[in-house]
């Protein structure tokens, strides 16, 4: 899509967006979320840049600023059923747990977050209860965000959550089934993450994967709440998911490649590496392709938005990036501080024993030199012993 | 004494295709081998400032330029092997490795270091060749195609996904992801250097064992066979 038809099809959706506000703005939410807001010390103009920040971020023309802003404002919004499978709960840990709330945090405690498994109060059957209930009150209007990989192998066994022992398979099954849109939050829901690195014991999968559902995928380890926020937002704006990549990760977060955006990218282009941790090159803030960087093959917005309200990101902190957003990165991206070509190669049969590219390519190499050496002393011995044969012979 | 009589074995268009083809690989191999891990141009720090330098960059330029260099190399080397005048030689390539009876007797002559050439192969090449050479067709296409896949994935940007990844898309999720097609880009780069090295002492041997001067004729097209009687 070229800017030009990205515009004009946001352009055209404009009308729909005003009406789709006017149904659910009101006036008594604004008050109520400006005065949460001076409550954590933030001005309307913070709210407002914040708007327009978003706006940008999410691709959209300009005029949609304003209702951005409004759209924030909405208290009455599609309620969440946030879902923990296979992982480490560091997805929801990142998203919530810093110094100071920024604003994007703010609005997303906002909304109802109807079912959460790690931060409610309620316990055991009761919890049961809730989330039956909830199913139930807003069946095809929520959104169910998954958090972690469902392991598939002998029907799931391997995950069981709740009073009733319930896998992970049919939970997920069971509760995306009404859902609105499927949010798949974190690497490991996304394409199953580290519990579906090699060798994969329990066969754990993506959301998509295993279930077979269209999933809006937003992967990280973890991933940037701005992702989360916009995808949400975006929702509610346009009440249907935001263009997505061919990975199924919205394109306005996904679209671009780390590498592209580096703020250390003048020093690729010009030679200049990091060779070493702490070396003279890693004080002056060059290149980490040599230290394994994986910017080049990974996509994602971080060296844009940064992390952790823009305070800074991983290659900004002086490591490359691991590729955390990219399919089974646990597997392809590793050794992750060493460049790609020092990847190894698990050799078919070896039991895991693993070569380079380059290690193979010059044992072949080598071995052709060695079959050429011996055909050419071999030739030579046998024209010379001809060249004998034939003089004793005349 | 021994008397030979020409025989003309390559068109001008093939001369020239093979060697920019030779060029172009070498230019590849050597600039491959730096953007995989840069070990040249390299300063000590504080000495020079980046404006200064353009290294990776310009070497990455080069790589390009000598990759679509290749890429049509490769694409008018088929269009040849199927639509020349003089010598379409598609048959050649396809179907010439798939003969059992001749590798019998190709793999005796080179295995006991006879004095190379088979007699009585009425083609212009044996299936050693001919299987060398398909398979350099087809490393050429994958290399080209994982190339291709690499260099366009800037291409993408959050306005829209590249139509060039959409087509590429499908053989991407065969590999196994961006970085498996850039090990796999790697591990081909390695069929081409062992290539050369076989292609080049096989020349060699011929010209040695046969005195057909299989390696001049690349220049000046022409080969030489024993004439049987004078």
């Amino acid at each position: 899509m070229r800017i030009k038809d990205l515009e004009e099809y946001y352009n055209s959706m404009l009308g729909k967006v005003d009406e789709r506000l006017k149904d659910l703005y009101s006036e008594d939410d604004e008050r109520e979320l400006n005065e949460e807001l001076k409550k954590n010390g933030f001005t309307r103009r913070d709210f407002l840049k914040w708007a327009s920040f978003m706006t940008a971020a999410l691709m959209l023309p300009p005029v949609f600023e304003p209702r951005v802003a409004k759209a924030a404002t909405i208290k009455q919004r599609t309620p969440v059923i946030w879902l923990h499978l296979a992982e480490c709960t560091g997805c929801s840990e990142s998203f919530l747990r810093t110094r100071e709330p920024s604003i994007t945090q703010l609005i997303f405690n906002y909304i109802s977050l109807t079912y959460h498994d790690t931060l409610m109060m309620a316990s055991g059957e009761r919890v049961e209860k809730v989330l039956n209930t909830a199913i139930q009150k807003y069946k095809g209007q929520y959104v169910c965000v998954i958090e972690g990989g469902i392991p598939t192998k002998d029907g799931g066994i391997f995950l069981r959550i709740g009073s009733k022992g319930e896998t992970g398979l049919e939970r997920s099954r069971r509760i995306t089934r009404y859902a609105k849109v499927v949010l798949a939050f974190g690497t490991c829901a996304a394409y199953g993450g580290v519990q579906a690195a090699y060798p994969n014991p329990t066969g754990a999968k993506g959301v998509r994967d295993a279930l077979g559902i269209e999933v809006v995928n937003v992967p990280g380890c973890p991933p940037n709440s701005i992702n989360m926020v916009g995808t949400v937002l975006h929702l509610l704006l346009f009440n249907k998911v935001p263009p997505t990549d061919l990975l199924y990760r919205p394109l306005w977060a996904y679209g671009s490649r780390i590498h592209d955006y580096c703020e250390r990218r003048a020093h690729f282009d010009a030679g200049e590496f990091v060779e070493e941790w702490g070396d003279e090159g890693a004080k002056k803030g060059w290149c980490l392709y040599k230290m394994g960087c994986k910017g080049p093959l990974t996509y994602n917005d971080c060296s844009r938005y940064r992390f952790n309200q823009g305070t800074n990101w991983p290659i900004g902190a002086g490591h490359g990036c691991i590729g955390c957003s990219q399919p089974d990165f646990w597997d392809k991206m590793a050794p992750f501080e060493e460049p790609n070509e020092k990847a190894g190669i698990r050799i078919p049969g070896g039991k895991g024993v693993e070569a380079t590219s380059d290690e193979i390519g010059g044992f072949l190499a080598g071995a052709t030199a060695v079959g050429i050496g011996v055909h050419a002393i071999g030739s030579v011995i046998r024209a010379k012993v001809e060249k004998n044969r034939k003089k004793e012979s005349e | 004494m021994k008397f030979f009589k020409r025989k003309y074995e390559w068109t001008v268009a093939i001369r020239l295709l093979h060697w920019i083809t030779f060029i172009s690989i070498g230019v590849l191999v050597f600039t491959g081998f730096y953007i995989a891990w840069p070990f040249w141009f390299t300063h000590t720090p504080g000495t020079k400032e980046a404006y200064n330098i353009f290294s990776m960059a310009n070497v990455r330029l080069i790589h390009f330029i000598a990759a679509f260099v290749f890429i049509f190399a490769i694409i008018l080397r088929i269009y040849l092997a199927f639509v020349s005048w003089v010598d379409a030689d598609w048959k050649e390539f396809l179907f010439r490795w798939l003969n059992v009876r001749e590798w019998i007797p190709t793999l005796k002559n080179y295995l006991t270091f006879k004095p190379y050439g088979v007699k009585g192969l009425k083609s212009k090449y044996n299936p050693v060749q001919s299987l060398a050479y398909f398979g350099f067709i087809i490393f050429s296409i994958l290399q080209i195609i994982t190339g291709l896949i690499l260099y366009t994935m800037n291409e993408n940007s959050i306005r829209g996904v590249a139509w060039v990844q959409k087509i590429f898309f499908p053989i991407t999720e065969l590999f196994g992801g961006y970085a498996d097609v850039r090990i796999a880009h790697h591990l081909i780069m390695w069929f081409f250097i062992i290539f050369v090295l076989a292609h080049v002492y096989m020349v060699i041997a011929h010209d040695v064992g046969e005195k057909n001067g299989s390696l001049s004729s690349m220049f000046t097209g022409w080969k030489f066979e024993e004439k049987k009687n004078k």
